[in-house]
């Protein structure tokens, strides 16, 4: 929390507010919105390590209220926009799950053909639903949702010039948001809490090593297309371990954040009733530097690799002589071998129900499958709807399997199988 | 694009050169020997040619949702449109309520034949989809209108019969049966009421798939913009089979407002809140 307030993100908030303070009294529109959400987690199976809070109790729950107040002021005929979005939660349980973050807090100039932004912002690329490749300008806020949807707001400039052509974007992202975990006493984690707090960098420079990303991405017709570039800190944590006093033991896990390339390819071809998907990328990490690490040892398989996502989506419309739309979705997702990235040879295959009614009811039932070890899976449902103009409901719940003797990333949370209720008040 | 604008010109120049031919002396409205397909044609002809050159527009509309048992619940959207001649429009639309879906942001580039190409913005992943374009029967958010129902009249999206004259609240209007063309609308054919003077709609009869009576519209509240654009500021669509009813009320139209291409890129999504 003390580094998610940092010196760039302070000065970037002072440039936007005091560049931008004379403007705000003439400015034609201000608006607050926003939602808070109250939250309930029951567990169904009891939990596994010693320090989680649950420990072999059985319904364990966890309690939490989020806050994400919204302010919006556009002026200069909605050229000029500034948006403020802080975000806080409050948990029951874990002290890590509970924090804030400032989501946004930008200014965002559009004049002729290009636009300017400069502040905290949040970015995404792809067109995927299992799992986002192609998508890296942001962190994921990993303790707010297992399946990685949420992110951290990232500080940046970019410049984006939209011609014929297609629009190229450029981004200079001079801060980089550490991963958010799960603490000692929380759910949806390995046996030992991953020490963020202590993380270590390739670069001398930790979090102040600037990143640079550059994204082209253009529609041609039924085609949507995006070619991106990324240098700098990788988002996804690797791990590394510490040694422990008794030989063989290990003391924590830290998260090791190197340097890399990344080339992404994005593509989407929409046809009359059919979505087809494909996300490619190449990463490519530096070589880790074990000397200088003596007192660690690093969990890497290799440091290149190719991974990649295709599948479709395909919409039956009005179906059994309703309003309602049934999507069917199957994916594919593929690794290189050894290559770090944890989502490899799983097929993921999901039905998306959405009702077109007045309460906006949609569910979406998924599962993701290995396909070398049929005993890791994850099943889960999302479901929510709409109560009044104000309130929404929404069920998330997720049943994770694998084998106990096989190490896989889910195997330990293999445990953490959960039904998230949450209210969520907009206003 | 520009071979349905080909095609409509020839056509409309083969129905001008029929008319000069069959019916030197009458017009369009008391042609009575003109065969029905022709009559229809050009009827549609006249209400597309008296609505072109607005170039661009924008508004705010209210959506009332009423259901059989007369709960309602309220929808408030900005809409802006930029006319694209011989196609169908660009329009963007943004949602003020209900609140938990403010800021979502729908792009259209509506197509006469084609399937439409749409962009859906949601603030909550901060992403841009685009969508799948089979949908134009679907109902739009929830409501009674469908995709192709709000989509902009284009004269090669249906082919034409005209019916009768018959008056609408103490007004003539022509009465024709619109047959649509695009493979995936949700209807069989439109009974639409053309007023006589404007040349707008001002009732159109929905039928559905299996041929049955589905959705009436009615079209109040005409008001002139440019001295030349007719646009209702109050459109009921009634529901038979589920006995629902959607209202849109339309308020601040303004025309020539400065849109121009640019403006429904699909990268404006994210900054229209």
């Amino acid at each position: 929390m003390i580094k998610s307030i940092n010196v760039t993100g302070i000065v970037l908030a002072l440039v936007v507010n005091v560049l931008l303070f004379p403007v705000f009294s003439v400015a034609d529109e201000l608006e607050m919105t926003g939602f808070v959400a109250l939250e309930t987690r029951l567990f169904t199976e009891q939990a596994r390590y010693v320090e989680q809070q649950d420990y072999r109790k059985q319904w364990g729950s966890q309690f939490s209220i989020a806050l994400n107040p919204e302010w919006y002021r556009q002026w200069n005929g909605g050229n000029d926009v500034v948006t403020f979005r802080p975000f806080y939660r409050i948990d029951s349980v874990d002290n890590k799950r509970q924090h804030g973050d400032i989501r946004e807090l930008v200014w965002l100039h559009a004049q002729g053909d290009w636009e300017l932004t400069l502040g905290i912002d949040q970015v995404f690329w792809g067109v995927s639903e299992s799992q986002h490749l192609v998508d890296i300008i942001n962190q994921t806020d990993a303790v707010e949702s297992i399946d990685g949807e949420t992110k951290l707001g990232q500080p940046m400039l970019s410049v984006k010039l939209i011609k014929d052509w297609g629009v190229v974007e450029a981004f200079v992202l001079p801060y980089f948001r550490e991963r958010t975990f799960s603490g000692k006493d929380g759910r949806l984690r390995p046996s030992l809490a991953i020490d963020g707090g202590n993380a270590i960098y390739q670069s001398s420079t930790e979090d102040r090593h600037v990143d640079y990303a550059l994204r082209w991405s253009h529609s041609i017709d039924i085609l949507d297309i995006g070619l991106s570039y990324f240098t700098g800190t990788g988002r996804d944590a690797e791990f590394a371990v510490t040694r422990g006093v008794e030989p063989g033991s290990i003391a924590s896990y830290v998260p090791y954040y190197s340097q890399i390339q990344q080339f992404g390819i994005d593509a989407q071809l929409t046809l009359d009733t059919i979505l087809w998907k494909l996300e490619v990328i190449h990463r490519k990490l530096d070589t880790f530097d074990a000397e200088k690490y003596s007192d660690v040892v690093l969990i890497r398989n290799a440091n290149e690799g190719v991974a990649a996502n295709v599948g479709f989506e395909y919409t039956l419309v009005g179906i059994f002589e309703t309003d309602s739309d049934l999507g069917l979705l199957m994916e594919y997702q593929y690794g290189s071998e050894n290559f770090l990235l944890e989502a490899k040879d799983n097929v993921f295959l999901g039905n998306r129900w959405v009702l077109n009614n007045e309460d906006g009811s949609e569910f979406l039932v998924g599962l993701v499958q290995n396909v070398n070890d049929g005993g890791e899976r994850s099943v889960f449902v999302e479901a929510s709807a709409r109560i009044n103009h104000a309130l929404r409901w929404r069920v998330d719940a997720w049943l994770l399997q694998a084998d106990e003797d096989k190490q896989t990333g889910i195997t330990a949370i293999e445990k953490d199988d959960f039904i998230n209720v949450s209210l969520e008040y907009y206003f | 694009m520009n071979k349905f604008r080909n095609k409509s010109t020839l056509m409309g120049s083969l129905t001008t050169l029929l008319l000069a031919a069959y019916l030197p002396t009458q017009s369009i409205a008391s042609g009575v020997v003109m065969n029905p397909e022709l009559r229809g044609l050009a009827i549609a002809q006249e209400v597309e040619s008296r609505d072109t050159g607005w170039h661009d527009a924008k508004a705010n509309m209210q959506m009332i949702l009423t259901n059989a048992e007369g709960e309602q619940s309220i929808r408030e959207i900005r809409q802006r449109l930029l006319e694209v001649e011989g196609d169908g429009d660009k329009g963007l639309t943004i949602f003020d309520a209900p609140r938990d879906i403010k800021g979502t942001g729908f792009l259209s580039y509506t197509h006469a034949i084609d399937a439409d190409e749409q962009w859906l913005f949601l603030p909550a992943l901060t992403r841009v989809k685009r969508i799948a374009s089979n949908n134009k029967s679907g109902p739009f958010i929830g409501s009674q209108f469908s995709y192709e129902d709000i989509s902009s009249f284009e004269v090669a999206k249906f082919s034409y019969t005209y019916l009768r004259d018959e008056d609408v609240d103490g007004r003539p209007a022509f009465v024709i049966e619109n047959t649509p063309k695009y493979k995936y609308s949700g209807y069989t054919r439109l009974i639409t009421w053309i007023d006589q003077e404007r040349y707008v709609p001002v009732k159109i009869a929905y039928y559905d798939r299996k041929n049955k009576l589905f959705k009436t519209q009615t079209f109040n509240d005409y008001k002139q913009y440019l001295n030349q654009y007719w646009r209702s500021h109050s459109q009921k669509m009634e529901n038979h089979i589920n006995g629902k009813l959607t209202q849109l009320e339309w308020t601040n139209y303004t025309f020539n407002t400065g849109l121009d291409l640019k403006d429904f890129n699909r990268t404006v999504l994210k900054r229209l809140k």
